[in-house]
C-alpha cells in the first residue's frame, strides 16, 4: 500500500514538474574561508603577531557568522537568496560550507557578516544558530556576529586581554550587520556553466584594526569591546577590505 | 530573556527511554534488541551524531547499566563505577578527592555524569576522546578499581550470565575490553538531565522568582561597566542550556585562576603537551550542581558560596588565566590591580539561587539509572 502511494506521488510530482517551464538545473557552490594576520596564516594559541599599531597580539578565538547570501545576475536582473542559511565560520572548527542554488549566470555575490534582525532575536536552531556554539549574546538572546579574542602586550610583558564581541542590529539601520559585496565577474569567477563551483575567501585580520578606523589597543580605555562606539568602528572595518575572493 | 519560540514547540520531555525503529539501515536490529533513540529536550543540540560503531540499543544500555554497578570490575570486588558516581548525588561521591580500592586516594574530585552525549573529551584533563575510551580507564587505574582489563574480560566471560547478555547486546558472547567500554558508554549516554526547574522555565511551564530570574541573567551575562551591564560571567565557560563547556574539541577547557603560576597543575597540558594549556581543566556541566559538592577539579571548595567568592574576589593571575575571566569586572578594570568581579552579596545569592534551579529530582530518582542488583 505504501509503495503504491509512493508511485502515485512520484508520478504526480513528475507531472507537476512537466507543467512548468523547463526545470532549472541546480549548482552547488562551496564557500571556504581562510584567515591571515598581516599576511601570515592565522594560528590560534601560536606565536604572537604584530598588529598595525605595533602591539604584540596572540589570537585565541576567531569566529563569525555568514548569512543572507544572495547571488545576482546583473544582466538579466535575476537573483537568488539562500533562505535560512546561517553559517558559523570558526578558525578552530568548520571553515567551509556549501549551498545549492538554481543555475544562472551570476556575476555578483553578497553575503552578510552577522544575523539579520528577524532571526537574531529568536534562538531557533537554524543552521549553525545553536546557542551552545558560544555565540549567543546572552543578555538579550541575540547573537555575536563576530568574535575575536586574544592577548596583547605593549612595551612590557604584562598580560592584557582583547575581547571583541560584535553584535546588535540596533538601531534600525542594523549597524553591525554588514553586507559584503563581491563582483564575481571582475574576480574571474562568474558562475553559470558548472554544476559545482568553489569560492575561496580570505580574511585579513589586520583590516579589523584599521581602515577606516584605526584601533590602537594601548590607547583604548578598555579592550573589552562588546558594544558602543568601538564595536561600530570595527564593524565598519570589516565591511571593507576584510574579505577577498581568491 | 524568555525563549518565545519554545512556547510553540509544546515539548513533552519523557524522562526515560523510548525505543524507535528506523535507525537500522546499516545494521539490522535484532528483534530481541531494539534500537533506542536518545530522549532529550528539543533545545539540546540536535546535531550530535551517535557513534556509528556504537548505536544505542535496549540490551546494550541494560548491559551497560549492570556493568556500571558491577563490583566484579574492581580487583577486590568491593567497588564499582557507581561507588564514586552515586545517583542521589548526581553521580558524584560527595568527597573532596575520590578514593578507590582500600580507600586509595586519587587526585581528583569525582565528575558529575549528566548529558555526556553533548560533551567531547572526558576527564578533568580531557585525556579520553570518547566515552567508550573513558569508560575503561577507571577500571584499570591502580588508584581506582585497579583491575587489569584482561582480567575484567576473564571475570565477565566466566560469569554465568554476562556472555549471554553480550551476545544479545552485541551479537557475540566473546567479551572484549572494547565491548565493555561500549556497553558502559551506552548507559552513560542515557543519563540525560533535562527536567530541572530551569528546563521547566525554558519550556514556560513555571515562573522564576525575581531572585532566580536575576540570578539567571547574571549567570549568563559578561559584565561591561562602560555599558552599565552587570554580570556574573559564568556563561562564558558554562555555555547555553547545557551549562557545560564548549563541545569543540579542547575549547571547553579553561584556567579559572585557582593558583599562581608556580602552583599550577598540568591539567590539559599533560594531554596536549602544550605549555599554554597548563592549569586548564574541563568546564563541567552545572546541572545538578547543588548536589555535587565539593567543587573544582580538586574539590577545594566545599560550598557554592565559596565558589562564588573565588570568582568574585580571589582570582589568581597566572600565565594561562582565561582572557574572559581576566577581562571581566563589574567595575572599571585598572591596570595592575587584582582581578575582581565586584558582585554584591545579593547578586551572589541570586546566582546561587539560580544554580539551585538546575537540580533535577527526576534525574536522581529515575529508576532506569539505579542499581539493577538491588
Amino acid at each position: 500500500m505504501k509503495k503504491i502511494a509512493i508511485i502515485v506521488l512520484t508520478v504526480w510530482t513528475l507531472t507537476a514538474c512537466n507543467d512548468r517551464e523547463e526545470t532549472p538545473s541546480g549548482m552547488a557552490v562551496s564557500f571556504s574561508f581562510s584567515h591571515v594576520l598581516d599576511g601570515n596564516p592565522l594560528e590560534l594559541e601560536g606565536d604572537a603577531f604584530t598588529l598595525p599599531s605595533g602591539e604584540s597580539f596572540t589570537p585565541r578565538k576567531f569566529k563569525y557568522y555568514i548569512s543572507n547570501i544572495t547571488f545576482k545576475n546583473s544582466i538579466s536582473g535575476s537573483s537568488y537568496t539562500v533562505s535560512d542559511g546561517y553559517f558559523l565560520i570558526d578558525e578552530a572548527g568548520k571553515k567551509k560550507f556549501s549551498v545549492e542554488i538554481p543555475s544562472d549566470d551570476y556575476d555578483a555575490l553578497t553575503f552578510y557578516v552577522g544575523i539579520d534582525k528577524a532571526r537574531n532575536l529568536s534562538t531557533d536552531q537554524v543552521g549553525d544558530l545553536d546557542p551552545s556554539n558560544d555565540m549567543a549574546w546572552n543578555w538579550n538572546t541575540g547573537y555575536k556576529f563576530l568574535v575575536l579574542e586574544g592577548e596583547w602586550e605593549y612595551e612590557s610583558d604584562e598580560r592584557h586581554g582583547l575581547v571583541v564581541h560584535i553584535g546588535s542590529n540596533d538601531p534600525e539601520s542594523e549597524q553591525n550587520f554588514k553586507a559584503i559585496n563581491f563582483d564575481l565577474a571582475s574576480a574571474g569567477q562568474s558562475l553559470g556553466s558548472e554544476a559545482v563551483v568553489q569560492l575561496d575567501f580570505q580574511a585579513e585580520l589586520n583590516e579589523l584594526f584599521m581602515d577606516p578606523n584605526e584601533l590602537i589597543l594601548h590607547e583604548l580605555e578598555n579592550t573589552s569591546i562588546k558594544g558602543g562606539k568601538w564595536a561600530v568602528n570595527i564593524a565598519n572595518n570589516y565591511q571593507e577590505g576584510f574579505f577577498t575572493l581568491q | 530573556m524568555r525563549y518565545p519560540h519554545l512556547f510553540y514547540l509544546g515539548i513533552i520531555f519523557v524522562c526515560g527511554l523510548q525505543w524507535a525503529c528506523g535507525n537500522g539501515e546499516e545494521e539490522q536490529p535484532s528483534p530481541q534488541n531494539p534500537s533506542l533513540s536518545l530522549q532529550h529536550p528539543e533545545y539540546f543540540p540536535n546535531d550530535v551524531p551517535m557513534p556509528s560503531d556504537n548505536p544505542l540499543t535496549e540490551k546494550g544500555v541494560e548491559l551497560g547499566r549492570m556493568l556500571f554497578y558491577e563490583k566484579q570490575l574492581s580487583i577486590d570486588r568491593t567497588i564499582s563505577c557507581a561507588s564514586c558516581h552515586q545517583q542521589e548525588k548526581a553521580f558524584t561521591d560527595g568527597k573532596k578527592i575520590s578514593t578507590g580500592i582500600h580507600d586509595t586516594p586519587g587526585d581528583k574530585n569525582a565528575m558529575s555524569l549528566a548529558n555526556l552525549h553533548w560533551t567531547s573529551r572526558f576527564f578533568w584533563d580531557g585525556r579520553a576522546a570518547t566515552l567508550e575510551e573513558q569508560a575503561l580507564q577507571p577500571i584499570e587505574d591502580h588508584r581506582e578499581m585497579n583491575l587489569p582489563l584482561d582480567q575484567a574480560v576473564a571475570r565477565l566471560q566466566a560469569d554465568e550470565q554476562y556472555p549471554e547478555r553480550f551476545k544479545v547486546a552485541f551479537g557475540t558472547d566473546q567479551i572484549t575490553e572494547e565491548l565493555i567500554g561500549k556497553a558502559i558508554a551506552q548507559f552513560m549516554r542515557t543519563l540525560v538531565s533535562g527536567d530541572s526547574k530551569f528546563d521547566r522555565w525554558i519550556r514556560s511551564e513555571v515562573e522564576f522568582t525575581e531572585q532566580e530570574q536575576l540570578g539567571m541573567e547574571l549567570f549568563f551575562t559578561h559584565p561591561e561597566p562602560s555599558l552599565q551591564i552587570r554580570g556574573g560571567n559564568c556563561g562564558d565557560c558554562h555555555l547555553g542550556f547545557l551549562t557545560s563547556g564548549d563541545r569543540n574539541n579542547l575549547l571547553g577547557f579553561h584556567n579559572n585562576g585557582l593558583d599562581i603560576d608556580q602552583d599550577l597543575e598540568e591539567g590539559l597540558a599533560a594531554v596536549t603537551g602544550n605549555s599554554r594549556d597548563k592549569g586548564k581543566f574541563k568546564a563541567p556541566t552545572l546541572r545538578n550542581i547543588a548536589l555535587t559538592a565539593p567543587y573544582m577539579h580538586d574539590g577545594r571548595f566545599g560550598t557554592l558560596k565559596e565558589v562564588l567568592e573565588h570568582y568574585d574576589q580571589h582570582i589568581q593571575m597566572n600565565s594561562t588565566l582565561d582572557i574572559l575571566i581576566m577581562e571581566a569586572s563589574n567595575e572599571d578594570i585598572l591596570s595592575g590591580k587584582a582581578i575582581k568581579l565586584h558582585l554584591t552579596d545579593s547578586e551572589k545569592e541570586a546566582i546561587i539561587t539560580f544554580l539551585h534551579t538546575l537540580t533535577d529530582e527526576k534525574f536522581i530518582n529515575n529508576p532506569k539509572f539505579s542499581d539493577p542488583f538491588n
